[in-house]
Parts: structure tokens; C-alpha cells; sequence
């Protein structure tokens, strides 16, 4: 589903990613992990289309993000590191707005919206403008708006951050749906027991660089993730 | 007073930044380009108080009032210096993302308050200045003889001039910002408060307007109200220091009221009303040309500081079509034959001026900040975000352009022909703004925002576009004025032009649009 190869972003003479070459397969929950600055959230930026970039190229399903970004978009749903969304529509309206982007028919809508606006506990409020929202309500109504256009690729920045125990299982048994299904999930994280625990794949970026990569029993062995990546960490 | 001064610093930075977000170290050529634009701005503002001055003087000197030349120039830049200070109050003293940040740091309240006030007195005394220096070089050629303490008068009054009516823009933009608090659709209803107000303004300013009987200083003083004493004040010293006073006194006192209440009204200004009982109902789709269309209207008319910005050309140009017809039915009653095929001339220079000012278009991609992902992230072109963008501008101006101009030319009898050229370059001018408006927004968006008012006022943008309607103005102003073949023929060359920079100005958004945006963000 994700093909990364030789990716490369510089930021005029620095080098943010070198040379990333990742691949996430269907049904398949791939975690990303780094420290902060490490090029997680600029490879994310890049796989999602925000964020050109100069080497290398990014494949979804098959189709490029440079040469058909429309069609990579349409099958894939990206909940950022912060859920900066638009604090002048209320959040119904805000799910409407996304369902007609994406063509969501009535019936597919009506019945999403009643679904994960209930599952993330936040129908009450959906009514409300998003500015009143707390960061975690805006953070749920983020991923029911990923969510609502059964993505094939779904790319999280942290998507933990910001919710409460129940929105996070929840979310978990989500991602877990998703890939029964035979999508995709790529996430970023810093919580590694979650990842450890929910992951398929792991890749550990370090400086730009990929350092580590695989199936998830294979590096952790009989350590577990956390303390392998304090390893990798200390050994520079 | 260090911390005082830092915070100053922080307020004045953004008051007067423009396209570059803080924290990121602009290249020596985006350094130069954009001083050269502040100070070709600045330039062309000189030139037009200069102008604009001396049609004064000479209009005084008839009547001996020379000396009303300086108040009269300070009470127009008081007038407009009313507006910014306006913006101000309903974004950066009151509503700002700063207000947790700073009240949680070991800051007076008092250091904070007057650290946005007196940012807000600075950059009005600039302006003040931009239009009383060439005022004061106008009248020392028309008046002759200026004394020292003449100077020292002028001197002390355009220093002061700045604080009552700051103060009083406070006071009215906190009544209506109360006022609207207590409506769930609090932004829209704070937008409307803003239009009617403003709308007030120029109806006093229509009724109580010059008149040779009563003379220009009795007009103007209806609205700034202490225009008698700052007259005085020129010849009387004591006058001055009770301009000075009043002036310095309202400040103090506003300030105190404001220092005394800030956490009260803010926390009033930042509660959010909530639905009650909310409940699904069953949705229905809609194209995604249309739902970007809507989401730019709900932007639009959700923000006062963008509604009012980008309205301003529209009532303008409504209010110009309203007092046209009027004018000249009263001129025509005292006798006077007016040519309509010549004032007709100086019609385009009045559109230029309502539509180049502010379009909506010029800060609608700033307008996204940090939420610019969601469209980014979706599958839809640019193009198709440009075109939602540009939609909503013209369905704004367009009626009022074309309704306005036609009440206009009938108003002045001007024949069928004439009068469809110039509905033609009216139109001309309303695309023609809106497609540069984001033609600049493109090459310089401000995604980077801590308030409206940033993103609304300060961007390079919107500089571009003053820029622009200053010259396009002026141009078509000298063209009226030096004129020598047929109306007719100037508005066949006005067509043509406009209609080569309009095919320019859209063929550079479809095709360079996207990639000039995403080199940006």
C-alpha cells in the first residue's frame, strides 16, 4: 500500500530525511518511531501531500504523490500531530464539509456521522462551534473526519495525544478494523508500548536516517521496544 | 519597565511586521522588496496628503481659513486612525491567544495592557505623521509666515491627537464585542454591529458634510468634535495644552477603566455559548465547488475584522451609488448643467479605488492558517480552493457593481453607450481585483498568525493591493483630468487594457497558482 523509496527533504542546506526507503503492506499496522526532530513528521507531511520534496518518490497503491496526488488522496486519511481544523463551523458542519470533498453519498454519511460521533462519545456537542471544543474533542472529531470516508491509508501523527482511556481503545480496536479489512495504518508515535503492543512493522528514524526496520518480534527479540530504542539512541 | 519594554517591542512587531512569520529569518532580498514596498506606500500616502492638502488649502484660502488647513488634516487622519484602533481593540487587547500565555507569566496587568495600548498609539502617530507632515509643508507655502511656537502648537497636537480617539474606538469596539457576546453567532452579529456603525459614520459624515454656507471645519466638526479647539489651539497656546489635555486625559482614564476590568471582560469576550439538546438529523450532499463556497462564506461572515476589511469596498461603493443620484438631482434643481460624459471620466477612479482596496481575495488563503492541511490533505485541485475563493468575492461585489454603476449613469444621463463601457470597466475592475487580490495572497501568504488582525491588515498582500489602488486611482484620476480625445475612445482603451492585465492576472493563477503556493507553505 506504502512505498517509500529513497525518499530525501532538505531545508535549503540541512537534510531533514536522507535517503528513506520504507514499505507498509496491506492489512498491515506500521508504527514510526523517533525522537523529536528526528524527520517523522516531515516524511508524514510529505506521504500526505503537504510537504514537496526534492529526492526519491512516494508511492500509494501504487500511484505516485507527485504525479497523482488526487488519486492518492482519495484513498488515504491523515489525523496531524495537532488538530488545528476550521474553529468557525460547528462540527457537524465541519464532517458535512469533509463529506462532500470526498463525495460521500447520504445514506454512507448519515450513517458514519451517527456511528463514530457516538462511538467517540462527541454527539452532543457536534452542534457546537469547533472553538469551543477542548483539544480532545477536537481531536476525535479529526479522526471521525478520517474515518467517515472509509480511507484505504490511514496516516496518524500522534493520534493518542490529547484523548481520554475510552477514545483511545476505541481507536486502537479501530486501526485494528481497518487492517482486518486490508488497510493500511502508518503512524507516528512516542508512546513505544503502544506501538510495541499494536504495531505489525516498525521503522526507528534517527537524524533523517532509517536505523531500524521490521516486524516487530524480530527487533524487539526477548527486550522489549523501549529499551531497544534507547540503544539505538545511545549509539552514535 | 523591562518587562514593559519587552512586551512592547513583542505588540509593535506585530502590529507592523507584514508578510514574514516571526521566528524565520528572511533572505536580504525579501528584506529589500519588502522596505521597497513599505516605503513606495509610504511615498504615495505623502503624495496624496500632500494633494489632498493642498485642494484644502486652496479651498480655505478663499475663505481665509488657512489656519484651519493642519486641524482639519489631523482630524482626517484621526478619523481613520478611529478604524485601526477599532481592529485593534476587538482582536489584539481584547480576544488574543497571547491573553492565557501572558497572564500566566509574573506580568502586571498593568505592563500588559499598556504594553498593546501604546503599541496601538505608536503605530496610529505614524500614520498621523505620514499625513501631517506634508499638510504642514503645504501650508507653510500657502500661509507664508510660521512662527516657532506656531510649529510647537502643531507639534504638541498631532502628538496627542492620537489618544481620544484611540480611547474612544476602546470604548465603542468593547460595546459592541459585549453587545454580541450575547448571541451564540457571536462573530457574525459582532460583523454586523461593525457594518451598522460604520454606515452611521458615513451617514453623519454625508448629512453633516461641507457646505460653502457653514465651511468645511463646522462639517468635519460634527464628527471630531474637538475640530473647534485644535483650531484654536494653533493661534492659542492655552488651547493646545487643553487639546493636549482632553486628548491625554480621555486616554488615561480609558486605560484605567480598561487595566481595572481586562480579566473581567475577557473572560466575558472568551466564554463560548453552547447548543443545548443537540440532536442528528439526516444530511444531505453537495458538490464540492459548492461546500468550499459555503465554508468561505461561514469564513468570511464569521470574523468581524475579515467581513468588515473586505465590506468596506462594497458600502463605499453603495454609498457612492446612493449619493450620486441624489447629488445630482439637488444640482439640477439649483440649474446647474452638469456634462455627465466628462464626470463619467472620473468614474473608474472611484471603482478602482472601492475594489483594489480590500478584496476578500487578498488575505483568504492567510485566512486558512494552520488549518490549511484539511484542504491540503483532501482530494481536491487548488484551482478548484482558488475558485471557491474568488466566488465568494464576486458574488459580493459584483451586484453592487453593476446595480451601482448603472443607478450612477442614469443618474447622470450619460448615452447607452457610454454608459455600457462603463458597467463593462466597472466589471472589469471588480474581476480584475479579485483575481490579483489572490494572485498576491499566493506569492504571499501568512499562514503563521496569532490574531485575525494579522492575517486581515499586515500581510504584504494586502499591501500589494493598497499599493495598487493608490496608482490605479491616481492614474485614472490624471487621465480624467488631462483628457483629450472622446470619453467614448478612453473607455474603449480602458476595456481593452483591463481586459489584457485580467487574462494576465487569471491565466498566471491556473497555471503557476499551485506550484507558486506550495513553493510558499
Amino acid at each position: 500500500m506504502l512505498e517509500i523509496k529513497n525518499y530525501t527533504k532538505k531545508y535549503g542546506n540541512f537534510t531533514a530525511v536522507d535517503n528513506l526507503s520504507l514499505t507498509a503492506n496491506s492489512g498491515e499496522i506500521y508504527g514510526f518511531i523517533g525522537h523529536n526532530g528526528a524527520g517523522k513528521s516531515t516524511t508524514i507531511k510529505s506521504i500526505v501531500g503537504t510537504l514537496a520534496f526534492e529526492g526519491g518518490d512516494i508511492l500509494i497503491d501504487g500511484m505516485s504523490v507527485k504525479t497523482n496526488p488526487l488519486e492518492c488522496k482519495k484513498i488515504t486519511a491523515y489525523v496531524p500531530d495537532n488538530p488545528d481544523i476550521y474553529e468557525y463551523l460547528t462540527g457537524i458542519q465541519y464532517l458535512n464539509f469533509v463529506c462532500d470533498i470526498f463525495g460521500i453519498g447520504n445514506a454512507q454519511r448519515n450513517e458514519k456521522i451517527a456511528r463514530y460521533s457516538s462511538l467517540f462519545e462527541i454527539q452532543g456537542n457536534l452542534g457546537d462551534l469547533i472553538s469551543s471544543y477542548s483539544h480532545g474533542m477536537k481531536q476525535k472529531l479529526v479522526l471521525i473526519s478520517a474515518l467517515i470516508h472509509d480511507p484505504k491509508f490511514l496516516v496518524l501523527d500522534e493520534p493518542f495525544v490529547g484523548l481520554d482511556p475510552i477514545a483511545s481503545h476505541n481507536l486502537k480496536e479501530i486501526m485494528k478494523e481497518i487492517c482486518a479489512k486490508g488497510g493500511t495504518i502508518f503512524f507516528s508515535t512516542h508512546v513505544l508500548e503502544v506501538a510495541e503492543k499494536l504495531c505489525d512493522r516498525v521503522g526507528i528514524i534517527k537524524g533523517g536516517k532509517l536505523v531500524a526496520e521490521g516486524k516487530v518480534k524480530d527487533i524487539v527479540g526477548d527486550k522489549n521496544l523501549e529499551s531497544i530504542f534507547l540503544e539505538i539512541e545511545k549509539n552514535d | 519597565m523591562t518587562k514593559f519594554l519587552s512586551l512592547l517591542k513583542i505588540q509593535l512587531l506585530g502590529f507592523l511586521t507584514t508578510g514574514r512569520s516571526r521566528g524565520k529569518k528572511a533572505s536580504n532580498g525579501k528584506k529589500v522588496g519588502t522596505l521597497s514596498i513599505i516605503l513606495i506606500l509610504g511615498a504615495i500616502m505623502v503624495f496624496y496628503g500632500y494633494t489632498y492638502s493642498k485642494i484644502f488649502a486652496e479651498a480655505l484660502l478663499l475663505t481665509g481659513e488657512i489656519i484651519q488647513l493642519l486641524p482639519l488634516m489631523m482630524s482626517m487622519a484621526c478619523l481613520i486612525n478611529f478604524f485601526f484602533s477599532f481592529y485593534g481593540t476587538t482582536n489584539i487587547l481584547y480576544s488574543n491567544k497571547d491573553y492565557e500565555l501572558l497572564n500566566a507569566m509574573p506580568i502586571s496587568k498593568f505592563a500588559i495592557v499598556m504594553s498593546k495600548l501604546c503599541a496601538m498609539i505608536v503605530s496610529n502617530l505614524l500614520f498621523t505623521l505620514c499625513i501631517i507632515i506634508p499638510s504642514f509643508f503645504v501650508y507653510a507655502k500657502f500661509a507664508g509666515d510660521v512662527s516657532f511656537i506656531f510649529v510647537v502648537e502643531v507639534l504638541l497636537m498631532t502628538l496627542f491627537s492620537p489618544f481620544l480617539v484611540s480611547a474612544l474606538a476602546i470604548i465603542v469596539g468593547l460595546l459592541i464585542s459585549l453587545l454580541a457576546s450575547l448571541f451564540v453567532k457571536k462573530n457574525l452579529i459582532n460583523g454586523i454591529l461593525l457594518i451598522v456603525f460604520m454606515l452611521c459614520i458615513f451617514a453623519i459624515s454625508f448629512i453633516s458634510g461641507y457646505s460653502m454656507e457653514t465651511g468645511l471645519a463646522s462639517g468635519i466638526g460634527k464628527i471630531y468634535f474637538i475640530l473647534p479647539i485644535a483650531i484654536k489651539g494653533c493661534t492659542s497656546f492655552g488651547y493646545t495644552m487643553l487639546f493636549v489635555g482632553i486628548n491625554f486625559g480621555t486616554f488615561a482614564l480609558v486605560s484605567t477603566f480598561v487595566i481595572l476590568t481586562y480579566k473581567k471582560f475577557n473572560t466575558i469576550l472568551s466564554t463560548k455559548r453552547t447548543v443545548k439538546n443537540f440532536k442528528l438529523k439526516q444530511y444531505n450532499s453537495k458538490g464540492q465547488l459548492k461546500s468550499l463556497f459555503n465554508r468561505e462564506m461561514k469564513r468570511l461572515f464569521t470574523s468581524p475584522i475579515y467581513f468588515v476589511n473586505c465590506a468596506l469596498g462594497v458600502i463605499m461603493n453603495l454609498v457612492i451609488c446612493i449619493v450620486v443620484p441624489i447629488v445630482f438631482s439637488s444640482l439640477r434643481k439649483e440649474g446647474l448643467f452638469i456634462d455627465g460624459s466628462i464626470v463619467v471620466l472620473f468614474a473608474p477612479a472611484i471603482f478602482s479605488f472601492c475594489f483594489l482596496l480590500s478584496p476578500s481575495t487578498a488575505c483568504s488563503i492567510s485566512m486558512e492558517g494552520q488549518s490549511f492541511w484539511v484542504v491540503r490533505t483532501s482530494p481536491i485541485s487548488m484551482n478548484k480552493i482558488f475558485n471557491a475563493k474568488m466566488l465568494v468575492n464576486i458574488v459580493l461585489n459584483v451586484p453592487i457593481a453593476v446595480i451601482g454603476t448603472i443607478v450612477a449613469m442614469i443618474s447622470i444621463k450619460v448615452k447607452f453607450t457610454l454608459a455600457l463601457l462603463c458597467v463593462i470597466v466597472s466589471l472589469l475592475l471588480c474581476t480584475l481585483s479579485c483575481g490579483l487580490g489572490l494572485l498576491f495572497n499566493i506569492l504571499f501568504p501568512k499562514l503563521n498568525w496569532t490574531n485575525e488582525n494579522q492575517a486581515v491588515k499586515q500581510g504584504a498582500a494586502l499591501l500589494f493591493m493598497v499599493l495598487f489602488a493608490f496608482v490605479f486611482t491616481g492614474l485614472f484620476v490624471l487621465i480624467g483630468i488631462k483628457a483629450t480625445i472622446s470619453p467614448l475612445w478612453i473607455f474603449v482603451i480602458y476595456s481593452a487594457t483591463l481586459l489584457i492585465f485580467n487574462i494576465v492576472t487569471y491565466c498566471l493563477i491556473y497555471l503557476y497558482g499551485e506550484q507558486w503556493l506550495i513553493k510558499k507553505v
